[in-house]
């Protein structure tokens, strides 16, 4: 049974359709790809899933659940997490901050037992503390624990979005373009961290990239979008040749202008 | 503006510091002096203060506790410090007189009041405009339940430490209340129903003079709350004993909550609960997607907000003994906001040396006067105190926009701002 089923999705902005009767299954403890053109529709439907929109029409079950038009926080609740492709960090808080808030849900303290501070609290946040820290080494963020996220470069605010979203502890990973203006260096570490989220972590991983080299590389199964419809879908070695995906990427190669761009 | 400040900025304070430190620190004994000073100057002032001629000791106490806190309060986690100030707090009033206590009450409230503000406004970045409200609900719920039936009263003459839970409670709910209408408000629209909020319970209170529908069953000649008139002959609180009614003694209890808020609101800011606020301050949506019910935190921040505001208008009541609509005007908001904004806002601190800039200063320059040879101005402060009260709140907010003391973000967000301001500049 696949862990995320997107069912006949459609979204519209005032007749704008962003999206039209997409459908995507994604299977447990896999690592997908959504590519497409730029307005293809790929942030809209992360959007969807997430809560961000509810969908026009059409169904999303996560877990064996409806989860369209459930509010944000019940969505993350159920086990989804995600980052965002302008990047949208707590900036005027710490990188370890950052996690802890990710952390919420797994959290008890309430405003009775925060002002009373019980011994069970106070393990609590020790435990939570020692968390987040591990998990800002394994994104690779060791001793930058209590920097503002917003003096952080670029690439570690990337890792911490993946931090944050892993403190939620979801079973299912949305990555909005993790790589997106990182050098080489950095691209092929955020590549071998999302390869170590699904092998060590279980994480069921779908990402949006529009490095072909990171999406081939690291995606097991591929959905192309385009003018938010699905054109295509396959494991990578089919979908790069299939004539539907060269064409919305390149152009069908009738026209020629002369000094076209 | 920015040329004024950069014309300034060689006597800013934080310049002028700089170059008296860096003098002071060219010798051992300077340095000693530097590092220690604050704290060894604090028990002498509070010394002088108390020496002082009579009429001159509030201009010296007030002088004193505004520049020790600056400097207590702005280095920290000293607890040798933070005993010190408490000491200076609870001594000082012993040698002042009545009117002198009653300023420094009102500032201990109303930094009370700004701790609680601070919870909405500062952590979880909510404008509220309303917060005298809560004062109100907390005051009137004091009032009418204690005063007898010809002071407007209900007649029951409930205690004063019953009260206090219960009107903590009662301006929960008012708090509640407000917030779930404005939920999805932000920015402005947020300030102007928050606004209102605080009118409509003023008005209620006052036009509630008539027999209305429920003031028919509670008392037949003055309705609920005896409108215009206001509550009078509010009884006085005892503690094991002691009559509290001066005060000097209302004071000691004001100063214990404002202990008890800024404890409570220190432990809940660095709490999983203050981490949920900022992020909600800083993107409410995002905080959603972390799994942090931003509904249900918006209306807790409004209601300990609130809750707070409540125990300070018992409070009020109490060293009043007499409350009227009138009391709860749009200034106590203002004045509120205004404390939290120039203090420091998100910080506790902060909050408490801007109550005693904005409530102690306009009270202390009353007798503030210059003698010099033949320049005679002996009304100077009479006069024109509130010029230069508003003056100087011009003056910190130009060379100090994100306040006296703020917390360590807001900081950082100011000298993000000033940075590409800089940029651009250039």
């Amino acid at each position: 049974m696949p862990l995320l089923s997107v069912r006949h999705v459609t979204r519209a902005f005032q007749g704008l359709v962003a999206l039209n009767d997409v459908s995507i299954d994604v299977e447990p403890e896999t690592i997908v790809g959504i590519i497409g053109p730029n307005g293809a529709g790929k942030t809209t439907l992360f959007n969807l899933l997430t809560g961000f929109y509810r969908p026009t029409s059409g169904e999303v079950w996560f877990d064996g659940r409806r989860i369209d038009g459930l509010p944000l926080d019940k969505i993350a609740a159920a086990g989804i997490s995600r980052t965002f492709q302008n990047i949208r960090l707590f900036a005027s808080m710490t990188a370890i901050e950052n996690v802890l808030v990710g952390a919420h849900l797994h959290l008890t303290t309430n405003v009775v037992t925060a002002v009373l501070r019980p011994p069970n609290v106070l393990r609590e946040e020790r435990t939570a503390l020692n968390t987040a820290v591990e998990l800002l080494n394994f994104v690779g963020l060791k001793g930058r624990e209590n920097e503002l996220a917003r003096n952080l470069a670029y690439g570690e605010q990337r890792r911490l979005e993946v931090a944050r979203a892993l403190a939620v502890r979801p079973r299912l990973l949305l990555l909005d373009e993790p790589t997106a203006g990182m050098n080489p260096g950095e691209t092929a570490g955020m590549t071998r961290l999302i390869r170590e989220l699904r092998d060590d972590l279980k994480i069921t991983i779908v990402l949006i990239e529009h490095q072909m080299r990171v999406v081939m590389g690291v995606c097991e199964y591929i959905t192309v979008l385009d003018h938010g419809e699905k054109i295509s879908e396959g494991v990578p070695e089919v979908v790069q040749r299939d004539q539907r995906v060269i064409e919305a990427y390149l152009g069908t190669g009738q026209i020629i202008t002369e000094g076209g761009a | 503006m920015n040329k004024l400040r950069e014309a300034l900025a060689p006597w800013s304070p934080s310049r002028l510091r700089e170059r008296a430190e860096s003098r002071l620190r060219r010798t051992a004994a300077g340095t000693a002096v530097l590092n220690n000073a604050p704290y060894a100057l604090l028990p002498l002032a509070a010394i002088a203060a108390g020496l002082a001629p009579e009429h001159l000791s509030i201009r010296w106490a007030f002088a004193t506790i505004i520049a020790a806190s600056y400097f207590i309060l702005r280095s920290s986690r000293d607890l040798f410090a933070m005993v010190v100030l408490g000491a200076m707090l609870a001594y000082l009033p012993q040698k002042m007189d009545r009117f002198e206590q009653g300023i420094l009450f009102d500032v201990a409230l109303y930094a009370m009041l700004g701790i609680g503000l601070n919870i909405v406004v500062g952590y979880a970045g909510l404008l509220d405009l309303g917060y005298v409200a809560f004062f109100a609900v907390g005051a009137y719920a004091f009032a009418l339940l204690s005063a007898p039936v010809y002071g407007g009263g209900f007649d029951v003459g409930t205690s004063f430490w019953i009260v206090l839970p219960m009107a903590m409670v009662l301006a929960a709910l008012a708090g509640v209340l407000l917030g779930i209408p404005v939920l999805r408000l932000r920015g402005d629209y947020l300030a102007i129903v928050t606004l209102g909020f605080g009118e409509i319970v003023r008005i209620m209170i006052n036009n509630e003079n008539q027999t209305g529908l429920i003031g028919k069953h509670v008392n037949s000649t003055h309705g609920i709350t005896n409108g215009p008139v206001g509550v009078f002959s509010i009884p006085k609180p005892h503690f094991f004993g002691i009559d509290l009614a001066t005060p000097h003694e209302m004071y000691y209890v004001v100063l214990v909550g404002c202990l008890l808020a800024a404890f409570a609101a220190e432990r809940i800011r660095i709490s999983r609960v203050g981490r949920a606020w900022e992020a909600i301050r800083e993107d409410e949506d995002v905080a959603a997607a972390m799994g942090v019910n931003t509904t249900r935190y918006k209306l807790l921040a409004f209601a300990i907000g609130a809750s707070i505001g409540g125990i300070g208008g018992v409070i009020f009541a109490a060293k009043q003994s007499a409350v009227f609509p009138s009391d709860f005007n749009l200034d106590v908001s203002i004045n509120v906001l205004a404390l939290v904004i120039i203090g420091g806002m998100g910080n506790v601190r902060g909050v408490v040396l801007g109550s005693f800039l904005l409530i102690g200063l306009p009270d202390v320059l009353r007798d503030f006067s210059i003698n010099i040879s033949f320049i005679n101005l002996d009304n100077l402060g009479a006069d024109y105190r509130l010029v230069i009260f508003g003056a100087a709140l011009v003056a910190v907010m130009v060379l100090r926009p994100e306040g006296l003391l703020p917390s360590r973000r807001r900081q950082a967000e100011f000298e993000q701002v000033r940075a590409i301001e800089a940029e651009r500049a250039t």
